[in-house]
């Protein structure tokens, strides 16, 4: 195995690693690692996580093939239709994921064996709900032994959240600056007083932060430290202690700009039912396989998509209609949704170890077809992208297209322009398909009734090259 | 603070058992925590106990609650997965 198809996100941990080949993803479980492996099978544990979907499932290919003296075993785990990072998730995405490695915590002191790392990033969506993608996450559990990997639990979920809940749902975002999770002692100068009340958010992030404080200095001595003796009640009720604190952590949102989009008088109703119409029929038409829905609100045109059979991702920048379009579709359990918080004009970067370990979203797009429905107004007006560089933004994502065009006199657009000099001579029909025609062909293109907008499919032409 | 740290540290130089080698850094201060951690909630939930028997004596009957439930954020009204 070289390092060329390794996952650079798959380095720290000896156990193993991630890599691809043909497009195939694989997992390779080193010898070190074989006796937790086989615990893992033999005891259970994998069993009852996959039967639960709590845990990936995976076959075991031939560890020959990998040429390396190293490999155990190889693993194929079932392929995800996307990745995700926890910066782009909600609230409830965020704490579903936290609540789940918890309860895998649980499961597995009970099988005699615990979670030896708790990153967020071991976490994904998967058909609706969170699941662990890290098999090699587990160790055979040894008696007295403290949970290792406590703090990242409580810098990767406990501290964003209390952030998220308490301070500024925004804070999220900090997430992409912390690569391993929210530093304890930030989080815990950041929150109000009030919380020290609170006993859960006390121990593990106030006292946690200031007792992180005390011994980090590799000086002090720490060998009587490094032989601690916890036992597993005492862990599994450390667990407990950790889930009720998640649990208490709430964030209600209020009206935001986009929630109530659908309610006031933004849109004909004519003119919206139509454009569901054209949406569907467009979509027919090119049958994705898989969709992203940049601006989606709540994902109400997503809904189309994956109703239709196509893996949706339904991406909006604001945090509140994220959360209404996870919530719903957690309720619905809707398996090929997934709702993601991505500001188009900022979207996640390549971060991590020499910029690769965690993906930029372009390097992550898997998407047949766009839709960018009463997108573009905000991204030419309100953020000066010129229509060239938006063209050929989202050519590069994807080869359909699905747009709305979304002209001046819109009231929707005049509340963009209505504060601020009008600099946007381009910004026409006319303008709009002329600086789109160089990456795209236009396909269809319909008036949407009582309304000025246009809607539109394109295809990516054959010498407009994705990045 | 400091006090409580520090008896606790000595708590652990009294201890001892197994040493910790992991691919990740516990760190000294989150092991610290987690012993406290588990004394408090050991604590809290040995007096729930005794005072769920206690109550018991007189015919009252406490809920108890020991799910996992995988995964169910509560933030809104949603089924647990």
């Amino acid at each position: 195995m070289t390092d060329a198809g390794r996952v650079q996100g798959s380095f720290r941990d000896p156990s193993g690693f991630v890599f691809t080949r043909d497009g195939i993803v694989y997992r390779q479980v080193n010898l070190s690692y074989r006796s937790h492996y086989d615990q893992l099978i033999s005891g259970g544990l994998y069993a009852e996580l996959t039967d639960q979907r709590m845990l990936v499932p995976h076959e075991e290919d031939d560890a020959h093939e990998t040429n390396s003296g190293d490999a155990y075993k190889l693993l194929r785990p079932l392929p995800l239709p996307f990745v995700s990072y926890p910066y782009e998730w909600s609230f409830s995405q965020l704490k579903d994921a936290a609540l789940l490695t918890l309860a895998i915590q649980k499961r597995a002191l009970s099988r005699g064996m615990i979670l030896k790392d708790a990153s967020a990033y071991n976490i994904q969506f998967f058909e609706g709900k969170p699941i662990l993608i890290d098999t090699l996450s587990f160790e055979i559990y040894q008696e007295g032994k403290a949970w290792i990997a406590y703090k990242q639990f409580c810098q990767h979920f406990l501290a964003p959240l209390l952030l998220m809940s308490h301070k500024d749902i925004r804070l999220s975002q900090m997430l992409r600056v912390f690569v391993d999770g929210i530093p304890l002692d930030l989080a815990s100068a950041m929150v109000s007083k009030a919380t020290y009340r609170q006993l859960g958010i006390l121990m593990h992030v106030h006292l946690h932060a200031r007792a992180q404080h005390q011994y980090k200095d590799s000086s002090r001595p720490t060998g009587a430290l490094a032989r601690q003796r916890i036992g597993k009640k005492s862990l599994l009720q450390i667990a407990d202690s950790l889930r009720n604190t998640i649990r208490g952590l709430r964030w209600r949102h209020g009206a935001t700009a986009w929630s109530d989009y659908y309610d006031g008088d933004s849109y004909q109703e004519k003119a919206f039912r139509h454009k569901l119409e054209l949406v569907a029929a467009y979509l027919d038409l090119i049958k994705p396989s898989c969709v992203w829905d940049l601006g989606a609100n709540t994902g109400e045109f997503s809904r189309i998509a994956s109703g239709a059979g196509a893996f949706t991702v339904s991406a909006d920048n604001d945090p509140g209609v994220v959360e209404d379009n996870y919530l719903t579709a957690k309720r619905d359990r809707e398996k090929n949704l997934l709702p993601l918080l991505v500001d188009l004009v900022n979207p996640s970067g390549a971060i991590g170890w020499a910029n690769a370990e965690r993906q930029s979203l372009a390097e992550r797009s898997n998407a047949d077809c766009l839709l960018a429905l009463a997108l573009i107004h905000h991204l030419a007006i309100s953020n000066n992208v010129p229509l060239l560089m938006i063209a050929d933004y989202f050519a590069s994502l994807a080869e359909w297209l699905v747009i709305e065009f979304v002209p001046k006199r819109d009231q929707q657009t005049q509340k963009l322009l209505r504060s601020r000099r009008d600099v946007f001579e381009d910004y026409s029909l006319e303008g709009f398909e002329a600086c789109f025609s160089q990456a795209y062909e236009i396909v269809k293109s319909n008036p949407l009734r009582q309304s000025d907008r246009v809607l539109y499919l394109m295809r990516r032409r054959e010498d407009s090259k994705p990045r | 603070m400091r006090m409580l740290l520090s008896v606790l540290k000595l708590g652990a130089v009294l201890a001892g058992c197994k040493m910790l080698l992991a691919y990740l850094d516990p760190g000294s201060g989150s092991l610290i925590v987690q012993i406290l951690v588990a004394i408090i909630v050991g604590a809290l939930a040995t007096f729930r106990l005794w005072k769920a028997r206690l109550l018991s004596l007189f015919g009252v009957k406490q809920n108890t609650e020991d799910d996992d439930d995988a995964g169910d954020s509560e933030n809104g009204d949603v089924d647990p997965l």
